[in-house]
């Protein structure tokens, strides 16, 4: 790899920007001079004498040798080119362009006085071709115009800070389109001093950044409580740098097949743990982490592709948190070796597989890195943020009919918000939804405690690791955000804490972020950011943010911490495209269209649907039947795990009175992919379903979708000619049968329709359950 | 085909029916006692937090209070009918008489989703409840406690309505309090150590040993869990299996009661308790044990596995854990099973409890509570045991016998058939 020294293009940009003033020149340079003489760089005589020198060796080079001497006007324009070009290097090589800039500004304000004439703001160069830095003053020159003038350059200020964008954020052009109104010089500035390498600065960053900014401009009246993480960027170009200082292979390995790039990917991971990093980048981030000090640091994947409009990539480049408790060394080795991990991750599996499903893969896609300080406090030996969460501006799902999706959606937890952000069997975030912060699905102080979060992440401080503790082992009268989190279940009552003294039993509290949801300031700055950011980017939005809290005030006073923004994923543009529901559909196709209470989300592949006749269950002649029926639902749920299903059947699944829906546990249910109750009238038998309610949280932490089909209502269908006509393969499962279980039709959708399958699609409006031909596995 | 939809009503007729014809009821008492005595329907306007009011409505149910004021719980639910709290408000007129507590048998409830409602609104609910239904509530007429999605929070709220209503404070009117305001000790593990004091009696009738004896318990919420705290302490029964709705754990060595809450309040689910062998819930009823406690499902022993049901005395803490067609082959086979409404009525007896020291105004020690429960429940296991004997019918029978005909007396002698 060979480096162009960074002066070489500032000599460039010197004589590019004095080419714009060809009548000014002489004065610019003469001026020029004078600085480097004023500032000490040089002398006079030693410049004149270099010149001299210079000059005689260009006659040489240029074959004029011995008594073949040129004249004097020959001599003389030599020798002020020479001049010329040693003014511009020692320049160059010595001070800052801002000081030509203002050499220039100065001697443009003489002119205008000495002359009277209106200034000139016409753009001189094309900034497409232009070197960076020159866009960059360019448009520094535009911003400081005042007022009046500053309209009549605006279309040159977008063109400049487009292609400022463009070369240092993000090419994709639904990004471009709403940050060319809101980034500044000075934000690029901040980005050029931030930036390790060159290159753009990835997905991630360029969503915080644009998020921040639109906040700083558009709700003023909670900007002081934002917080933007001390952030540092990897421009996207060290990632080819690495690539090719390490000699790696296996560089297009997008085009392999699935199994060889399943299977060469530890491999990579292997080779990339190994590899070393170039040296001035190595020096770079050595510098960070002397100016950090032993503040925890995550490194966060930013690819080029990641957090745009239509593809998340959610989940599949990896971040990592480096405690940073270690000497210098070995933290910059844990720092290295988590920026390897994540450029390891662009040709992870999972990435490439979304690539290939999404048509991007002949996409350039690169790895830049987000590096930021944690966003916490240190807490006895652990450092974790008091409340970190992930936030929709659009709710993904409601479970009553009061809650309002538009007025957003959002997983609390305690700590790192991996554990809000990702999905745990048996932990439970809070959920919230923003338009009644103080409903929750459970009820009774059990099912509180229960569906609560159990486990915190943190940074062990003292261990320079990850680490995952109970709760009961960080909170306590001592740890200060307390009364703001917890309510105390004394085996009674789930209520708020009324002293902290210090006999608080932590055994006793429960995280449920009560304090702060009903007190202060938190769900309306929350409202406000989801809606702001929402109204710029012209769809809703999902944040990932933090908040800590200031020790010693009756109300919950916060600073609220952003750390990512982007666009709501089944909102994007691409994913419209996969989510949108077909219109066309033949009706025998249709299986079935809920519009109550539907999540956001997609079902594909199914291949069987249990379904339970709502007449024949109903017909059962005693309470031991009802439950005989969700005993046999669990052999199912056991029966056909691995396969993709889903249950149909009428009323409340769940419910303890059987009268009004399958006594099922959530044991019962945990392999199927979607909870469908039938809310018939028919023969008298009135079920209203209960949207999951009876293990709400936990079909959301599995990803089930519950839905509710109304057939009854014109807006509604099921097909009961499918399901009537449709043989019931529950033989092929079990060889003996039941009063119970013949209410049981086991549906296997190809024995039925030959080469297809059922596909749910959930657009939070409508929810379309339809039957469709299956791609042959190879192109799945 | 168009057959009339299960009625838990009919249904709590249909099993006083077959009580009565045992007892050769008086038809008149019987008629009596297939109806409830009273029945007040309430609507509910509550002030939403959005400044929207919304119309509610609700019921309270006194079946029969010949032998003392009524006494039963208040369940938020949006399925909630009136013929269900007809039939809930039967059962505990037969809990009360067959634990010979002097209350008769009541239930109301509000139609409404509670999880749809704030703490606020479920405040004010609760007080619009009361603001109704409280001019036929008192200590000396009927006193409701938390039932479905009720909680002591709002047993304190409507404690607090009915004070204002009449003037002065009047505890009694409600139990499932906080202790902070007049709740009793001892209420925390009562259904379990109602239903272990129920089990010693039924081992001495049996002649069983219960020290290490074996036990399995499917269920580990409450009632389940303290089972199997209070077994271990009381008798020294070896548990050797406990399920939760995630599945059971077995070990013949038995399990160590602190170990599995642990690991259950840790993981959320006693499954996957390091040493033990993971069974289902099924299996866990099919144990090779002496004592059987199914503490959690309805109809958890049905006709299909009754006759696999190898335990020598199975302990119903749970509802209707048994169908009758179980009770049958059980009681063929000489399984002894003590039946719910006596073997979960340690709840009730220290709620009534809870009423006497409210109106006395002075507080028992949690030991005092547990000697009185501890003699309520043996004579109310002796009687039912006995009349099962006497008539030669099985234990749940047994219980109705010595349940109706005590209400039957005194309907009687109050003259009222």
């Amino acid at each position: 790899m060979t480096h162009t020294p960074p002066e070489s293009s500032k000599i460039l940009d010197i004589y590019l920007l004095i080419a714009q003033y060809p009548m000014l020149a002489s004065d610019i340079r003469r001026r020029m001079r004078a600085e480097l003489f004023r500032r000490g760089i040089i002398t006079h005589q030693r410049f004149e004498a270099e010149v001299n020198e210079k000059a005689v060796l260009s006659q040489e080079r240029e074959g004029l040798i011995g008594d073949q001497k040129e004249d004097a006007e020959q001599w003389e324009l030599r020798w002020s080119r020479v001049r010329r070009t040693l003014t511009d290097f020692y320049f160059a090589y010595n001070l800052p362009i801002e000081i030509l800039y203002h050499i220039l500004d100065d001697l443009l304000m003489h002119q205008a006085d000495g002359r009277s004439v209106q200034p000139d703001h016409s753009l001189p160069f094309n900034p497409e071709l232009a070197p960076l830095e020159m866009v960059l003053r360019q448009a520094e020159k535009y911003e400081a115009l005042p007022d009046e003038e500053r309209d009549a350059v605006d279309h040159h200020l977008q063109e400049l800070r487009v292609v400022l964008l463009k070369s240092m954020v993000s090419d994709q052009l639904a990004f471009i389109h709403i940050a060319k109104r809101w980034f500044t010089t000075t934000d690029f500035n901040m980005i050029l001093e931030r930036r390790i390498g060159t290159g753009k600065i990835g997905g991630k960053a360029a969503g915080l950044l644009l998020a921040y900014k639109i906040l700083q401009n558009m709700a003023p009246e909670i900007f002081e409580k934002i917080v933007l993480p001390r952030s540092y960027f990897i421009g996207a170009d060290v990632f080819y740098d690495f690539l090719a200082a390490n000699k790696l292979e296996f560089l297009n390995q997008k085009y392999k097949t699935a199994e060889q790039i399943r299977l060469e990917y530890p491999k990579i991971q292997e080779q990339y743990t190994c590899a070393r990093f170039p040296e001035e980048v190595a020096q770079q981030l050595r510098e960070i982490l002397r100016d950090v000090g032993k503040t925890p640091l995550i490194v966060r994947s930013s690819s080029l592709l990641e957090d745009n409009f239509g593809m998340s990539f959610a989940g599949k480049y990896v971040s990592v948190f480096c405690p940073n408790q270690g000497t210098l060394k070995e933290n910059l080795r844990d720092l290295t070796l988590a920026i390897r991990r994540s450029y390891a991750s662009v040709f992870g599996p999972d990435a490439l597989m979304y690539r290939r499903r999404m048509g991007l893969l002949d996409y350039d896609e690169r790895m830049a890195i987000l590096l930021q300080e944690v966003q916490g406090h240190r807490h006895r030996q652990y450092y974790f943020p008091a409340v970190a969460g992930v936030a929709y501006s659009y709710s993904p799902i409601v479970w009553n009919t009061r809650l309002k999706r538009e007025e957003g959606f959002m997983r609390l937890v305690m700590g790192l918000g991996t554990r809000a952000v990702d999905r745990m069997a048996g932990d439970y975030p809070r959920l919230v939804n923003l338009s009644h912060p103080q409903l929750r699905p459970e009820v009774m102080p059990k099912a509180i405690r229960y569906y609560s979060q159990h486990f915190v992440d943190a940074l062990d401080l003292e261990q320079n690791t990850l680490t995952t503790v109970p709760v009961e082992s960080i909170l306590g009268p001592d740890y200060y955000p307390l009364r703001w989190l917890v309510s105390v279940d004394d085996g009674e009552t789930v209520r708020p804490p009324l002293t902290l003294g210090l006999s608080i039993d932590p055994a006793q509290l429960i995280l449920t972020f009560d304090g702060l949801l009903q007190r202060g300031t938190f769900v309306p700055l929350l409202k406000t950011v989801l809606t702001r950011l929402e109204q710029q980017y012209e769809r809703p939005v999902d944040i990932e943010f933090a908040v800590s809290f200031t020790p010693g005030s009756s109300k919950p006073t916060l600073a609220f911490h952003l750390l990512q923004c982007r666009p709501q994923n089944q909102w994007s543009a691409e994913d419209r495209k996969t989510q949108s529901l077909p219109t066309d559909l033949p009706a025998q196709d249709k299986i079935l269209l809920c519009t109550r209470m539907v999540p956001q989300g997609r079902v594909s592949q199914v291949e069987y649907i249990v379904y339970v006749d709502s007449e024949a269950y109903h017909q059962l002649d005693t309470p031991a039947d009802y439950t005989e029926v969700a005993r046999w639902i669990g052999h199912l749920n056991k029966s056909l795990e691995g396969r993709t299903f889903i249950l149909v059947g009428p009323g409340r699944w769940g419910s303890s009175d059987a009268m009004q829906g399958v006594p099922v546990t959530y044991a019962d249910i945990f392999n199927t992919r979607a909870l469908v109750e039938v809310a018939s009238n028919q023969r008298g038998f009135s079920s209203e379903p209960s949207y999951g309610t009876h293990f709400f949280q936990d079909l959301v932490e599995a990803q089930i979708y519950p839905l509710a089909v109304y057939p009854e209502e014109p807006r509604d269908h099921f097909n009961w000619d499918f399901i009537r006509q449709s043989k019931n393969q529950m033989s092929k499962f079990f060889s003996q049968q039941t009063k119970a279980s013949r209410c049981i039709k086991v549906i296997h959708i190809p024995a039925e329709r030959p080469g297809h399958h059922l596909e749910i699609i959930m657009d939070g409006q409508s929810g379309l359950g339809y039957l469709t031909r299956s791609k042959p596995t190879h192109l799945q | 085909m168009n057959k009339k939809a299960f009625n838990p009503f009919e249904m709590a007729q249909r099993q006083l029916d077959d009580a009565a014809a045992v007892l050769q009821l008086d038809p008149a008492v019987h008629e009596l006692l297939r109806w409830p005595l009273r029945e007040l329907h309430v609507t509910l306007p509550v002030k939403m937090d959005d400044g929207t009011t919304r119309i509610f409505h609700g019921f309270r149910v006194q079946y029969n209070d010949a032998r003392g004021p009524n006494k039963g719980g208040i369940r938020f639910h949006s399925g909630e009918t009136v013929d269900l709290v007809r039939a809930l408000a039967a059962w505990m007129t037969w809990k009360c008489a067959v634990v010979d507590i002097p209350l008769g048998g009541g239930k109301g409830g509000i139609i409404c989703d509670p999880k749809s409602l704030s703490a606020g609104e479920l405040e004010r609910l609760s007080r619009a409840y009361i603001r109704q239904v409280g001019r036929i509530l008192g200590l000396e007429k009927d006193v409701p406690a938390p039932d479905v999605y009720t909680t002591p929070q709002i047993m304190a709220w409507m404690m607090d309505e009915y004070a204002f209503m009449q003037g002065y404070n009047e505890y009694g009117m409600i139990t499932g309090k906080p202790l902070a305001l007049g709740g009793s000790a001892g209420r925390g593990d009562a259904t379990a150590r109602g239903g272990m004091y129920c089990l010693r009696e039924a081992a001495k009738a049996l002649n069983l040993e219960l020290k290490g004896a074996t036990a399995a318990i499917q269920g580990y919420g409450n009632a389940g869990s303290f089972a199997h705290k209070l077994g271990v302490e009381l008798f020294g029964l070896k548990v050797v299996a406990v399920s939760d709705s995630r599945g059971g754990i077995y070990n013949p060595d038995g399990l160590d009661f602190a170990k599995v809450s642990a690991h259950k309040a840790k993981t959320g689910s006693v499954i996957d308790f390091p040493g033990s062998k993971c069974i289902s819930n099924e299996d866990l009823l099919e144990l090779d044990v002496t004592v059987l406690i199914p503490a959690a499902l309805e109809n958890a022993i049905n006709e299909d596995n009754a006759d696999r049901v190898r335990a020598r005395i199975i302990v119903e803490l749970a509802n209707g854990p048994t169908t009758p067609e179980a009770d049958q082959i059980l009681h063929d086979k000489g399984s002894y099973v003590i039946p719910d409404f006596l073997c979960n009525a340690g709840g009730v007896t220290v709620s009534y409890f809870e009423m006497v020291q409210n109106a006395y105004d002075y507080y028992w020690e949690e030991c005092v509570v547990h000697e009185r429960l501890e003699k309520k429940m043996t004579s109310a296991f002796w009687a039912v045991h006995n009349a099962a004997q006497q008539h030669r019918v099985h234990n749940r029978l047994g219980a109705y016998l010595v349940a109706v005909n005590r209400v039957a007396e005194a309907v009687r002698l109050r003259g009222w058939a």
